[in-house]
């Protein structure tokens, strides 16, 4: 498969956009929510 | 020159897709992938809740609860339940239920998810709740959120919710995949409730599960999270609050209460109503217990942040002056009921049970028309 300029500018407008939204979701986040390790703490 | 972040195009591809796939997971997993909602409760611990006694009482046991205390660590902490059990059964003439659902976190996010569940299995005759602290906090301050909000199950509460909410719950969603997935296809087994948990193994706390839900801090007072706790005594209050100073908001005892007049924040005010709603449909009555802060301990009169009546129009408001309570209390003595300035510790516990009991068992007993 051959990737052409056209579909080459799209992923990485996709990556753009992938990344600003992940960095939105985080950013927005408490910082109970991040602390990966309270979420997931056993007993 | 800076080597470029990817070696070629069709690697570039790959990235975007596997970023694309993690974003869309809670999407695409539907409700086809997640694992029965009992195994939202199995997968969480003892330690930011009593999740394993939560799992227990929605998925376990089935018999109708008589009075359901629910809410966050306020309450959690502030009701001795096996008191409040005994002295309904004596009423009763018969074994009553009474059951405390706690967790750490405030707000009606966490209450609706998880009354919605409990009310999903079991009847209640009578749901008492509180989940204030001073001022209102975030969304998503529990640490739950991300097993109790499923996205396949709860899409449709989304779009009742302002964009930023919106993108936490979301999150939470995907923070909840990798051990929905993994639920799936190894569930998790009940917790042995008997064994030795976080809070039976510090400061000589019993065991939630031994006092039908509720935790009673077996330490002294702390003013701050960075210093350490007084050493816990024992200590029996006296003063002359009694049972008949507890007020239930009506217009006619409307002086002993005073609204700061605050505005929740809307996801909050939301969820209100979503409670309400709910509590409506399963015929539930409701009371919101005020729980005194340590700060308010002088007040002459209830102080709640937001005129909550405007908002559970079903729900009766329950509380006891402060400084009734506390009334020929020097500072030394009240710091002993007391673990923080937020929670009581046992001796509090118990002394805030006994007065408040009767307005909760009256309530009980003539319960009114919606």
């Amino acid at each position: 498969m051959k990737i052409n300029g056209l579909s080459e500018r799209v992923i990485y407008a996709l990556i753009i956009v992938l990344s600003l939204v992940t960095l939105w979701l985080v950013a927005n986040a408490p910082s109970t929510l991040l602390n990966a390790r309270a979420v997931y703490q056993g007993f | 020159m800076m080597r470029p972040a990817f070696s070629s195009t069709r690697q570039a591809a790959a990235f975007a897709l596997l970023l694309s796939a993690l974003l869309l997971s809670p999407v695409l997993a539907w409700k086809k992938l997640l694992p029965p909602r009992e195994q939202a409760y199995a997968t969480l611990g003892w330690n930011n809740g009593a999740y394993p006694w939560i799992h227990n009482q929605i998925f376990q046991e089935t018999n109708a609860i008589d009075i359901a205390i629910l809410g966050s660590s306020h309450i959690w902490q502030d009701i001795n339940t096996p008191y409040l059990q005994q002295k309904l059964s004596e009423k009763l003439h018969r074994q009553a239920v009474v059951r405390t659902l706690g967790w750490g976190g405030c707000g009606y996010d966490a209450l609706y998810f998880v009354t919605r569940d409990l009310l999903a299995h079991r009847q209640v005759r009578l749901l008492v709740f509180y989940d204030e602290t001073a001022g209102f906090k975030s969304m998503s301050q529990n640490m739950g959120g991300p097993a109790w909000f499923r996205f396949g199950e709860d899409a449709a509460i989304l779009p009742g919710l302002a964009l930023r909410e919106q993108g936490l719950l979301y999150f939470a969603a995907i923070l909840g995949m990798p051990r929905n997935l993994l639920s799936q296809f190894r569930p998790n087994l009940p917790a042995m409730l008997d064994q030795p948990n976080c809070w039976s193994r510090n400061n000589h706390t019993q065991n939630p599960a031994t006092r039908l839900g509720s935790l009673a801090l077996h330490t002294g007072f702390s003013p701050g999270s960075t210093i350490p706790h007084l050493p816990f005594e024992s200590f029996v209050p006296a003063t002359t609050a009694r049972p008949e100073d507890v007020v239930v908001y009506t217009p006619a005892t409307q002086a002993a209460f005073k609204f700061a007049g605050t505005n929740p924040p809307a996801w909050e005010a939301d969820f209100a109503q979503r409670l309400a709603a709910l509590w409506r449909a399963n015929g539930v009555q409701s009371v919101m217990l005020s729980l005194p802060l340590f700060a308010e301990a002088r007040s002459p009169v209830i102080l709640e942040t937001a005129f909550w009546p405007k908002f559970f129009t079903d729900t009766r408001l329950l509380g006891i002056p402060p400084a009734t309570l506390f009334a020929q209390l020097t500072d030394a003595e009240l710091c002993q009921l007391y673990a923080d300035q937020v929670h009581f510790n046992e001796n509090g516990q118990t002394y805030f049970t006994s007065v408040i009991t009767p307005a909760l068992i009256q309530l009980y007993e003539n319960q009114w028309p919606q």
